[in-house]
């Protein structure tokens, strides 16, 4: 009896210590292996690359403090490049010093460059050279003819003296297919490794041929060693978002099981050993270290909290000093910045802890980081983190974005509300009716630096909503539809049957080039979608006669467009064969463009609405509000003001027209300066009539027609400024909408129903939307 | 007379209700337990006297005694440690998030939190969308509950007499609770589809498609898919309901030259009363739970006669409108509530002189 109770008190304690156990299980949280989690942190030094007249960097490559790297030259005088190679001490603060390796074309009216380079241990040096025939400019046509390149493998000591030369012609020629290598590398048992489109090829320690390894793949990604010194040539995984890696084992000459679950990077394709394990892969967020033996990723470093952009790092190497050198390049559309960061491990009290600034979004950013980084390493009070609702390493589904987008509006209610987020992806009508967004007002107003009269005003008025300025998008573009200004006469806007009558005074010409149902139905709701809904009312229109008219127009057209590469959109335009362009600028380049590809005046209108005003529409760019809920609101602004404001002009770096005034103008001033060529004396060359040569800002081609862009006219300056005036944002509300109808209108496309079903169904349905939405 | 009462375990003093079968007057009689042969539970035995039946109800008069033992002072410690992990978990995930909605629903959003008091609840009544909601939740309930009680006690009966195939028809019946949702509806769009399965046949037969997802007739698709769907469940419910009638009251009622409808009536609903209060009330819980197979079929705005409270709830929280959504909720387990007490109460009034 006794044996029974003790057996009872036994289980008892023994269910009580499990529940305990389970329930102190649920609030722990998983060590990621982020440096934030742990008990150090990567500080970063930043090493400028600076290579006077080097045009281009290739990779960099570090042993013990020593810094490789090569570089070319361009002579526009002779149309030669030179190609040099380099190194510099990282600890004596010495300038880089030339290496005497050089790869001498060895035929006649030939020249050579380095295609790829590699340096073991001891500091070999292993290039890979490539002879092609010289161009000629004056005789362009003759660089061209097809003679067989020259490949071969030289060897050289660290301090640049050649050991072997071996000609891998035969090797690389064989396939053209694979006659160009994108990776190389040396084991430690001095082997080389040379990757091409689908195939490596094995040298032995001599440069001779070993093995050449089909991967089966349709591209190699890039080719690395792990810490073992095992050698792995990676391949675009096809079912999820990363690689596959797979093991090249020389001793049996042949590629080893596939590892799935390597993360994609943002480097160049090279892979070095990892600091415990396996192999480095530098993400667009993060640097992780994956090992190749479990395969299993782990975060080493987040990008952010280096200041680092990771969608600028090309490679990154692990020192056995317990450091990581990054290698960056950064472009700014202009030209290149090479930049070594070096991450060393520091314990988290010797760093001076700085506000954290959350900036909520689904996926990394360029601009986003770009913008991060510039404050972060300008600030010594706050640290912008993004924190991305879909990672770099997430496969893709179909419900991944939904997945994501339903986390972050959970989150937006919750305690771990960011202090920022992308309003891209949010109606902003609804987070301001649930106060979620902070009213910017107050704090423009405050602010030393900008006010809201420097921004456009229809911007900064779209943005407002219920007197809340959600945000300030940093750049715009705007759409519309371009056409004959003679054809179109003076007509400022137009409703949808002006322009359903416009189209048929000219039957015989197609309307939109590649013009489907989809497409003139997405033409015309793209600014009338609002006006078939009474908002006063809550009272939809879909089933009115007006809707009708706009489908059975839309049925006019075909249902796919089947693409002809033998037509030529700007040949169709001229010969007027096509009425109008349905088209977004992205510049004043683009306005100009077109200009020239009519081959009369343009006139933009804007898309078909009710009243015939407007339908210029705008989209924003880098639209990011901060939340009511922001921990930290002061130091959000700080961000938020940081990315509204730029020095000069020459920064900006954004595919869009700025949002700011002044910038805008300057904007004006820039592509309305024109560029003239100058003689060797520097004067400006005249033409034959003694008018200034003007040289051509760009090109810009379409199919088949190319047309250089000269400065912008006065007349071309006020037409975009005038349409940027006129423009006006959509709101997310519509989209769902057009979703709607955009899924019910098919069957009638397809023939299946009449026009009038599906407005009954549209109208059904929009009306639920619209009633809870009022 | 013969009298055959329930065991008492506890020696506890009972009060005896005799019954007339045919509605006599009950009358009392106090008597302490001898027989040995008992139903389990609260289950009635019955006494026939003088060629009349009667059922004879059974209650506890006297509150149980308390042993105020140590042994029962550990058994009640021990059994509250164990009641512990389950009343924590009711606690939280259901008491205190019904509380958060409760205070979700008095205020103008979960951010700035001002108090609104009910302007949440005068907002969603007068809100188009939810009224429509209401209105085609309930039509729905009204057709589909019911069907889905009777169609299920019909199937019951109908399986439970002596017909070829009985376990293949049951099988039958119950295989759509083993298909998952999803597949159902694949199969339900693959027949009703516009150019589905069952407009073929209707073409093949001289008859014009039917649009069956996107017009009046989507409701009727529902019905059919929600019935499809429970029927095999409730059927269920109703065959063990029905095997538990004590076979020798339904002898007696065919000694006493009883009708099959009179036996039905009489006899076999008062017994089943409890379990078509139980499946009337799972019924009507699917009933709001059609929304999943609803959006499978045709996404967060349907047409609008199958435009469920859920799908208002469901956008509304996508919307982050939390506020109309929790009024919404307390609105409807309000009516949820007033509905299942009704139900109690005619299943009392039905059911009252069968203990259940």
């Amino acid at each position: 009896m006794k044996k029974s109770k003790l057996f009872t008190k036994m289980m008892h304690a023994c269910l009580i210590l499990t529940m305990l156990i389970s329930m102190v299980g649920c609030g722990k949280s998983e060590e990621t292996g982020n440096n934030n989690a742990t008990d150090y942190v990567y500080v970063p030094t930043f090493v400028p690359i600076d290579i006077e007249g080097a045009d281009w960097l290739n990779d960099v490559i570090i042993v013990g403090d020593e810094l490789y790297t090569t570089y070319s030259v361009f002579d526009e005088t002779t149309y030669q490049s030179e190609q040099k190679f380099v190194k510099k001490n990282l600890t004596d603060g010495n300038d880089f010093t030339d290496l005497p390796i050089q790869v001498v074309a060895t035929k006649e009216n030939y020249q050579s460059s380095i295609n790829s380079f590699c340096i073991d241990e001891n500091a070999n040096i292993y290039v890979l050279g490539c002879e092609y025939p010289k161009y000629d400019p004056e005789n362009p046509e003759a660089s061209y003819v097809d003679v067989a390149p020259v490949y071969a493998v030289y060897k050289f000591d660290k301090e640049g003296n050649q050991i072997f030369t071996s000609d891998i012609s035969v090797l690389l020629t064989k396939d053209e297919m694979n006659s160009y290598v994108q990776n190389m590398l040396v084991d430690k048992n001095g082997r080389i490794y040379l990757s091409s489109n689908n195939l490596v090829f094995v040298l032995d320690e001599n440069g001779n041929e070993l093995c050449t390894l089909d991967t089966q793949a349709e591209w190699i990604r890039g080719m690395g060693m792990d810490k073992d010194g095992k050698v792995y040539v990676s391949m675009y995984a096809m079912d999820y978002n990363g690689t596959d890696l797979v093991e090249i084992n020389p001793d049996t000459k042949a590629l080893g099981n596939k590892i799935s679950g390597c993360p994609d990077g943002s480097s160049n394709g090279n892979y070095n050993a990892g600091i415990e394990s396996g192999i480095l892969v530098a993400g667009n967020e993060c640097l992780y270290e994956f090992n190749t033996a479990t395969g299993e990723a782990k975060e080493i470093v987040d990008w952010l909290n280096c200041n680092i952009n990771g969608n600028y790092v090309q490679s990154v190497r692990a020192g056995s000093d317990g450091k990581l050198y990054v290698f960056i390049s950064e472009y700014n559309g202009d030209e290149n910045h090479y930049e070594m960061v070096i991450l060393e491990k520091k314990s988290s009290s010797e760093v001076v802890e700085k506000e954290e600034i959350v900036v909520g979004t689904l996926y990394s950013d360029y601009n986003l980081q770009s913008a991060a980084v510039k404050f972060n390493k300008a600030s010594d009070k706050y640290q912008v983190k993004v924190k991305t609702y879909i990672s770099d390493t997430v496969e893709w589904t179909e419900t991944t974005y939904d997945d994501a987008l339903k986390l972050f509006n959970a989150d937006l209610t919750s305690s771990n509300c960011p202090d920022i987020i992308d309003l891209s992806l949010f109606n902003a009508d609804n987070l301001v009716s649930k106060g979620l967004i902070e009213d910017l007002t107050p704090y423009l107003d405050k602010s030393s630096v900008v006010s809201k009269e420097d921004f456009l005003d229809n911007v900064i008025a779209t943005s407002t909503v219920d007197g809340v300025l959600t945000s300030i998008p940093t750049y715009i573009n705007l759409q519309g539809i371009i056409g004959r200004a003679s054809q179109l006469g003076d007509m400022e806007g137009w409703t949808i049957d002006e322009f359903i009558a416009f189209t048929e005074q000219y039957p015989e010409t197609r309307v939109f080039n590649y013009a489907t149902k989809a497409s003139m139905l997405s033409i015309f709701l793209n600014y009338s979608i609002r006006d078939f809904v009474d908002y006063s009312t809550g009272k939809c229109n879909f089933d009115s006669e007006q809707f009708i008219k706009v489908l059975e127009f839309c049925n006019r057209f075909d249902l796919e467009y089947e693409y002809n590469e033998s037509e030529s959109f700007p040949n169709m335009i001229r010969e007027g064969q096509i009425l109008l362009a349905d088209t977004g600028f992205y510049s004043m380049q683009e306005y100009q463009m077109y200009s020239l590809m009519f081959p009369e005046e343009i006139k933009v209108m804007g898309y078909p609405t009710t009243d015939g005003e407007g339908g210029i529409k705008l989209s924003s760019y880098n639209s990011y509000a901060m939340t009511s809920k922001a921990q930290n609101k002061e130091g959000a602004w700080a961000f938020l003001e940081s990315m509204l404001v730029y020095e000069k002009y020459d920064e900006w770096n954004h595919n869009g027209f700025p949002t700011r005034k002044d910038m805008l103008e300057e904007m004006f001033v820039v592509a309305s300066t024109p560029e003239y060529i100058y003689d060797e004396n520097g004067e400006i060359m005249l033409d034959e009539q003694g008018n200034k040569m003007e040289n051509p800002k760009t090109s810009w081609g379409y199919d088949n027609w190319q047309a250089d862009i000269y400065a912008a006219t006065k007349e071309q300056c006020d037409a975009v400024r005038a349409l940027l005036d006129k423009g006006e944002m959509t709101s997310m509300m519509d989209q769902g909408l057009y979703a709607i109808i955009a899924e019910d209108v098919e069957p009638y496309f397809q023939g299946a129903k009449s026009a009038a079903e599906v407005a009954n169904i549209i109208q059904s349905r929009a009306q639920i939307y619209v009633d809870e939405n009022m | 007379m013969q009298i055959y009462v329930k065991q008492n375990e506890q020696a506890c003093l009972q009060k005896i209700v005799y019954i007339n079968l045919y509605g006599e007057k009950p009358f009392l009689r106090k008597s302490k337990a001898a027989k040995q042969r008992f139903c389990e539970g609260a289950l009635n035995s019955y006494v026939i006297s003088k060629g009349v039946s009667y059922l004879m109800k059974t209650k506890t008069l006297g509150k149980e005694r308390r042993i105020k033992s140590k042994r029962m002072k550990r058994a009640k410690r021990s059994s509250g440690l164990f009641l512990a992990p389950s009343f924590l978990g009711v606690l939280l995930f259901f008491v205190l998030p019904f509380m958060v909605v409760i205070y979700y629903s008095v205020v103008d959003n979960p951010i700035s939190q001002n108090f609104v008091f009910l302007d949440n609840f005068k907002y969603v009544l007068g809100n188009g969308a939810f009224k429509r909601a209401i209105s085609n939740t309930f039509r729905f309930s009204v057709i589909a509950v019911p069907l889905a009680v009777v169609l299920s006690l019909l199937l019951a009966i109908v399986l439970e007499s002596k017909i070829p195939f009985k376990s293949q028809f049951r099988t039958f019946f119950l295989s759509p609770m083993m298909v998952p949702v999803a597949s159902i509806v694949l199969i339900w769009q693959v027949l009703f589809h516009y150019n589905g399965a069952v407009n073929d046949v209707l073409l093949a037969f001289g008859g014009t498609r039917i649009d069956w997802l996107k017009s009046e007739y989507s409701h009727v698709v529902i019905v059919i898919l929600f019935l499809w769907k429970n029927l095999g469940y409730n059927m269920i419910l109703f065959m063990a309901a029905l095997a538990s009638i004590p076979k020798d009251i339904l002898e007696v009622a065919k000694l006493e030259s009883a009708t099959p409808l009179q036996t039905f009536f009489y006899i076999k609903i008062r017994y089943l009363s409890s379990t078509i209060l139980f499946v009337t009330i799972m019924s009507l819980i699917n009933s709001f739970k059609v929304f999943r197979e609803i959006y499978l079929l045709t996404t967060d705005y349907p047409y609008d006669t199958i435009y469920m409270l859920q799908h208002f709830m469901n956008n509304t929280f996508k919307n982050l409108d939390y506020q109309k959504l929790s009024s919404a909720a307390i609105l409807m387990s309000l009516a949820m509530v007033v509905i299942i007490g009704v139900l109690f109460l005619v299943e009392n009034y039905f059911g009252r002189d069968v203990e259940g």
